[in-house]
Order: C-alpha cells, then sequence, then structure tokens
C-alpha cells in the first residue's frame, strides 16, 4: 500500500507541475515500486557527481538527460551508450548536455540519469495503454524489427494473469526466439510473465497513466531488465 | 434483469398493427397470428376496429389483462408516447422496430434519448429502435417485419445469432434457412437504447437452447462488461463472434511506442484472445466456426488430425492446411495400421492423410472411419468425400453420421460439387455434421474447436489454481 502511494505522489505531482509525461527517474522509480527490474541509477548534477557514482555503479555506464520538455531522448543526442571507463565518462558528460543544448536549447535540463550499462540480450517490448473501449491493457512484442517492421505484437485487457501472460507471449511469430534458437540459451520466460503482470497491475492502479513503454526490456538466461521506461499521463492524451 | 418476456411472451401488443398488408406492422401482427404462437396477440390501432377477425383496441393500456411484449411499428414521432403508454400498463418488454432515430442524428437522437430517459427506472426493457427484433422459432415469437416468402425463417438449432445489423441479420437468417441451419434466437439490436449484446449474452449464458452464441457487432459500447458476459457464456458454451470495422485506423495520441502500435483491431483482438472469444474475420467464418461448434463434441487432449479421403489432392491440401495452422496429422497405432492394411486395396497406403483412392465405396469408408476414429492417436476427423464419382451413394451420410456417433469425436466433412453434394450437404447438415466446399474452410472450422478447447482448458486450469490457493 506504502508503494502504491509512493507512486501516486509521483503522479501526481507531475500532473500538477502540468506535466503530460514522467521524467526518467520518475518512471524508473514507479517500475521499482511495481517489482519491475530496471537498471541501478543514479541523478547526478555534475561531472565529478557522475563519475563517483559511476565507480559506485560499475563500468559501463550510460547516461540520460532529464527534462521535462523532452521526451524522446535519443532523438536530442540525450542519451549516450556504452561509457566504458571513468576518463570516457569525464568526456561524455559535457557532451551530453553540450548536444541537448543545441538541439534543443530551451528545454530545461534537470540533471543526468547515470545507470548501469546492461548486457546485450534478447530485446522485448511491454507496453501499457489506456483503452477507450476496454480500459487498461497490456501489449507484448519482440523487440527490434519484429516490432517496428512486422508489427509482431499483441494486447491483453487487464487484468493479465499467468496464463494470460504465457499465451501471450505464445502468440506472437517471434516468441521462438525466446525459446532459444542458434544455440541460444532460452530466455526466462517466468520473469517475463512477471512483468507482464506487473504491468498489469500497475496500469489498473494508476488511472492517471495512458500510456506506458517499457522498450526495450532485456530478456536474460536468468532474469529481465526493463533498460527504458516511458510514461505518458492522460491529461495530454488526445486519443483518449 | 429478466430478458424472457422478449422470448417467452404470453401476450403480445403489435403497435400499429394495420389492415394494409405491406405495412410492417401488418407483417409481424401476421407473423404471431398465423404461427403456432400459443399465447394472446392483441392489435393496438386507433382506426380500425378489428384487424384479421381480431379485435383492436386503441392503446396498449386499453389491453385486457397483462402485456408481456409490445412490438412498435409506428413513425418515430409517435413512439415516445408509446412508450408512456407501455411504462404505465406495466409492460414487460418492448420491441421498436421504426428507424428514425440515433441513427439519422439531431431530432432522431432526441427521441432516442427521450425514450432512454421514459424507461429509467421502470421495469421495462427495450430492444432496439432501428432494428427487425427476435426470431424465437421455441416459442415462435417473430417480430421480423419481412413477408417469409422474402425472408424465409430457419428452422429451430442449437445456434443463437446476435446482430447489431437488421439487414445483415436478415440476409444470413433467409441464408442460413437455404442451407438447413436451425437457429435457437435471433435478435437484431439496432440502435440498443436499453438491451445490449451484453444482456443478451448474460441471457443466452443460461439458455438450454443456446449451444453456440455468433454475434454481428460494429461497437460494442460497455467493453469490459462485454469481456466479463462473454467469460461467463464461455464456461458453457463457444461465443463466434464477426466484429465490423476492424480495418479503421485508430485515432489515438502516438506519444508512446505502444500507443501507436495499439490500433483499435489490435485491441479488440487481443480482448477478444484473452476472453476465449473466437473471431470471425469473414461471414463465412462465423457460421464455418459456429456449426462446428454448435454439432460437434469438443476434442479432448489429443488434438491431432485424421485426413480420411478419395480424393488424392483433397487430401494433401488439407494437409497443407492443417500444417499451415500449426496442428498436427496423427500417427497411426499399429491396430490402425494392421486393420487398414487387411482392408484397403493394395494400391491405397494407409497413412494420415488416408487416401481411400477413386474407387472407395461405402463400405469402405466406413470400415476407415471406424479404424481412425477409434484411433487414440486422432483426436478429430476429416472426411472428405468428393461424390463426382459412381462409387459412392447417399448413404455414405450415415456412415459418416454413426461413425461420428460412435466415436464421439468432433468430426467434419469437406465436399464440393453440384445438385447431388449439396443434397448430401444438407443431409449431414439435418445430421448436425458440419461440411464445407474447401480444406482450407474445414480445416479453419476445425481450428475453431482446438481453439475453444484450449480456452476451456485454460478455465480449467484457472479453476484448480484457485482451489489451489483457497484451502
Amino acid at each position: 500500500m506504502f508503494a502504491l502511494k509512493e507512486c501516486e505522489n509521483i503522479i501526481q505531482k507531475a500532473l500538477q507541475e502540468g506535466r503530460s509525461s514522467l521524467l526518467i527517474p520518475e518512471s524508473q522509480q514507479i517500475c521499482k515500486l511495481h517489482h519491475i527490474p530496471t537498471p541501478v541509477s543514479h541523478v547526478v548534477q555534475n561531472v565529478d557527481e557522475a563519475a563517483t557514482k559511476g565507480k559506485e555503479i560499475g563500468f559501463p555506464v550510460v547516461l540520460k538527460i532529464i527534462s521535462p520538455q523532452i521526451l524522446h531522448k535519443s532523438d536530442v543526442g540525450g542519451v549516450i551508450l556504452g561509457i566504458a571507463d571513468e576518463t570516457a565518462l569525464k568526456k561524455a558528460y559535457p557532451k551530453l548536455i553540450t548536444e541537448v543544448n543545441t538541439h534543443n536549447p530551451n528545454a530545461k535540463v534537470l540533471g543526468v540519469l547515470i545507470e548501469k550499462m546492461m548486457s546485450p540480450s534478447t530485446e522485448v517490448i511491454v507496453g501499457g495503454i489506456r483503452d477507450s473501449q476496454f480500459g487498461p491493457s497490456v501489449m507484448f512484442g519482440m523487440g527490434g524489427i519484429f516490432t517496428e517492421v512486422y508489427k509482431d505484437v499483441a494486447f491483453r485487457v487487464a487484468p493479465v494473469d499467468k496464463i494470460d501472460a504465457l499465451n501471450l507471449i505464445h502468440e506472437l511469430r517471434g516468441s521462438k526466439i525466446l525459446e532459444g534458437i542458434r544455440g541460444q540459451p532460452p530466455a526466462d520466460i517466468n520473469a517475463l510473465v512477471d512483468v507482464l503482470i506487473d504491468v498489469s497491475s500497475l496500469m489498473s492502479q494508476h488511472n492517471a497513466i495512458s500510456q506506458l513503454d517499457l522498450n526495450p526490456v532485456i530478456a536474460y538466461p536468468d532474469g529481465v531488465c526493463a533498460v527504458d521506461t516511458r510514461i505518458v499521463l492522460a491529461k495530454n492524451d488526445g486519443g483518449e | 434483469m429478466d430478458l424472457e418476456p422478449f422470448f417467452k411472451p404470453k401476450t403480445v401488443a403489435v403497435v400499429g398493427a394495420s389492415r394494409k398488408p405491406r405495412k410492417f406492422g401488418h407483417v409481424i401482427f401476421k407473423n404471431f397470428v398465423d404461427s403456432e404462437f400459443e399465447g394472446a396477440v392483441y392489435p393496438i390501432n386507433p382506426e380500425a376496429e378489428t384487424i384479421l377477425g381480431l379485435k383492436a383496441y386503441p392503446s396498449v393500456v386499453d389491453v385486457p389483462g397483462e402485456l408481456d411484449l409490445t412490438v412498435i411499428a409506428v413513425p418515430a414521432p409517435k413512439v415516445p408516447s408509446i412508450v408512456d403508454d407501455c411504462v404505465s400498463k406495466g409492460v414487460k418488454a418492448a420491441v421498436i422496430i421504426s428507424g428514425g432515430f440515433k441513427e439519422i442524428g439531431g431530432e432522431g437522437a432526441k427521441l432516442e434519448s427521450s425514450i432512454k430517459e421514459k424507461i429509467e427506472g421502470s421495469s421495462l426493457r427495450i430492444i432496439g429502435p432501428n432494428c427487425i427484433g427476435v426470431y424465437d422459432p421455441v416459442n415462435h415469437v417473430d417480430t421480423l417485419f419481412l413477408p417469409k416468402y422474402r425472408l424465409r425463417r430457419p428452422k429451430q438449432g442449437p445456434i443463437a445469432f446476435i446482430s447489431q445489423s437488421g439487414a445483415f441479420g436478415a440476409a444470413v437468417l433467409d441464408w442460413a434457412t437455404s442451407q438447413e441451419i436451425g437457429i435457437s434466437k435471433f435478435i437484431s439490436i439496432g440502435n440498443k437504447v436499453d438491451v445490449d449484446e451484453v444482456d443478451l449474452l448474460n441471457y443466452l449464458a443460461d439458455d438450454p437452447h443456446t449451444k453456440c452464441v455468433t454475434l454481428y457487432v460494429e461497437g460494442i459500447s460497455r467493453g469490459r462488461a462485454f469481456l466479463d458476459a462473454a467469460k461467463k457464456t464461455l464456461k458453457n458454451k463457444p461465443v463466434v463472434v464477426l466484429k465490423g470495422g476492424m480495418t479503421k485506423a485508430g485515432a489515438r495520441a502516438t506519444m508512446s511506442h505502444t500507443g501507436s502500435l495499439a490500433g483499435s483491431a489490435q485491441i479488440y483482438e487481443g480482448a477478444f484472445k484473452g476472453a476465449g472469444i473466437i473471431a470471425a474475420q469473414t461471414v463465412d467464418e462465423l457460421f464455418d466456426y459456429a456449426r462446428a461448434l454448435a454439432y460437434q463434441p469438443m476434442p479432448g487432449s489429443q488434438k491431432n488430425v485424421a485426413i480420411v479421403t478419395n480424393g488424392g489432392g483433397f487430401g494433401v491440401i488439407s494437409a497443407d492446411e492443417i500444417s499451415r495452422r500449426g496442428l498436427g496429422l496423427a500417427e497411426f497405432s499399429s491396430n490402425t495400421l494392421e486393420r487398414l492394411r487387411a482392408n484397403l486395396p493394395d494400391y491405397a497406403i494407409p497413412h494420415d492423410p488416408l487416401d481411400l483412392v477413386g474407387d472407395a465405396d461405402v463400405e469402405r469408408y466406413r470400415m476407415a472411419l471406424d479404424a481412425v476414429s477409434s484411433d487414440p492417436n486422432v483426436g478429430i476427423i476429416l472426411v472428405i468425400v468428393l461424390l463426382q464419382t459412381s462409387f459412392i451413394e447417399s448413404d455414405v451420410v450415415d456412415a459418416i453420421s454413426e461413425a461420428s456417433l460412435a466415436s464421439g469425436k468432433p468430426m467434419v466433412v469437406c465436399t464440393i460439387g453440384g445438385d447431388f453434394t449439396q443434397m448430401l450437404v444438407k443431409m449431414l447438415e439435418e445430421d448436425h455434421i458440419p461440411a464445407y466446399p474447401t480444406p482450407g474452410r474445414a480445416v479453419s472450422a476445425i481450428n475453431s474447436l482446438i481453439q475453444y478447447r484450449k480456452v476451456q482448458e485454460d478455465i480449467e486450469r484457472r479453476t484448480q489454481q484457485s482451489q489451489v490457493n483457497s484451502p
């Protein structure tokens, strides 16, 4: 119950500030409170702080800009991946700030998120949407070109239970990849099932959330990690 | 909420019953008078003394005794005052046939909302307006205003059919009659001022005459309630839905990736699948699936399909269709193989698809169907019988029906051809063996059986889990 209240506080604060989406640390926090695994991360305000946290987290790390004016971070150079060590970090940090200022001079930068760079594995996408007809719904898709080109995604209306989640996963044409092909170990299906169930309850419990992206979720043989999270609030959602 | 008075009324009034044979009110009134309907029926017409020899009443309030059902077929502006009369009379159910309401917007929409207000808090339930109403062959309720020589009425059968569109519903009923397909109830819901698909699903869930519910809908007014009603119904019987307007792109803000991928068709598809509803993509599929689901037993845990055919080509195409849908062919047991080898000519190879070859007669079918359907490795039987050869007589229908009954396993037929074939298709239909003109449609129908079986398995698993979780 406490976690639920904390999530609602984050959402209400954003709505009061007139925002239509959450900042990345906020959406990460809501995911964490709903038991969705996200990378270890910290909010930092300057390069020295970044260096300290970088050592604490362990390299490689990722930097992400935090700004209410920027929803699509990578479009404005607001994400730097694969920072291998402290030297690289000290170069990357000012570069990130400069890039964002160049692309979007009006964006107010509230800080930088430094997080653990997760190792690559099979990528999937998990989404949440509030449908005008059926209410809170969950999406699952295979990542990359499966989503972009083949639109290999499927939906379920919340609440989603374990049986629903398994059916949803197996409904995708690309789900064979998760079972392990070309000598790769199978992905942790149970952990994916948990994420789908968690997103279902997250969407059901927070009416102000209209859309949610966990894109990608990296699926490992043991566990999963939602490396990017986006939460859109109902306020400016013209479709609903 | 009780919808029984729509389907089992003891007393019916027809408002707008007219002496002019072309008037809707006249046709509807005549339907009741001419049929085996056992209750009392009253014509309501302030300008007539009698209609078809029965005393006419100026208003429903003048009818002596209780009124269960009132059918209203007068111009839209007159309808609200008749609804008032129905409420004060204590009428339980009304079907408003008249059009000219929400569908025309403006004044019509105002008339419709006035009706909605009038029935609030009353016990009157309304189907329509802008619909063709109810057809129930069990209780001989027939509010269809289309004369019987134009729209033939199907016989009683196990399939209920709900249609949002009246014209589509009428055409399907006429076609169903020509195919010997039986209907348990038909309801055209029109503008749904009161009774909608949710209410009807809830009602049909418990209807003993209905084994499968089919729906044609364009918009579902109460999404989540609909899914709940479908889930409730699916515990007892399958629900097949043809949803019109699926390809319309969703108008949704796309601030997220998920939002851009979530067209209304995708969400509907997911919602239906999650609830266990079987989605039909075409009119053919709606009744192809419904006939298999309503007529045939469910497969057990064994779901592999055995194909028995007298045409090699159709057998091969069917096998392709089966693998294309991710279904399995059967591996015949040694007993079956032995029996087939002993009884088939040397040039017939005993494996699935089982080609009985072109000179197969009814006896060969009888033997093969018996052997194959009693094989534990066979879950479902697809019988292909091409009737163009002179070796096969019409008693092949008996051979198939008997094998179907004896095995208790689902059996569907694929056959295509002219008048002789069509005659046998109808005989099969009467025996509740669904027949399809192409391997693709036959295998899709088989797939719908497997889909519903999986839905049942999910329901069973959930029940077991909840029993484990609550000590």
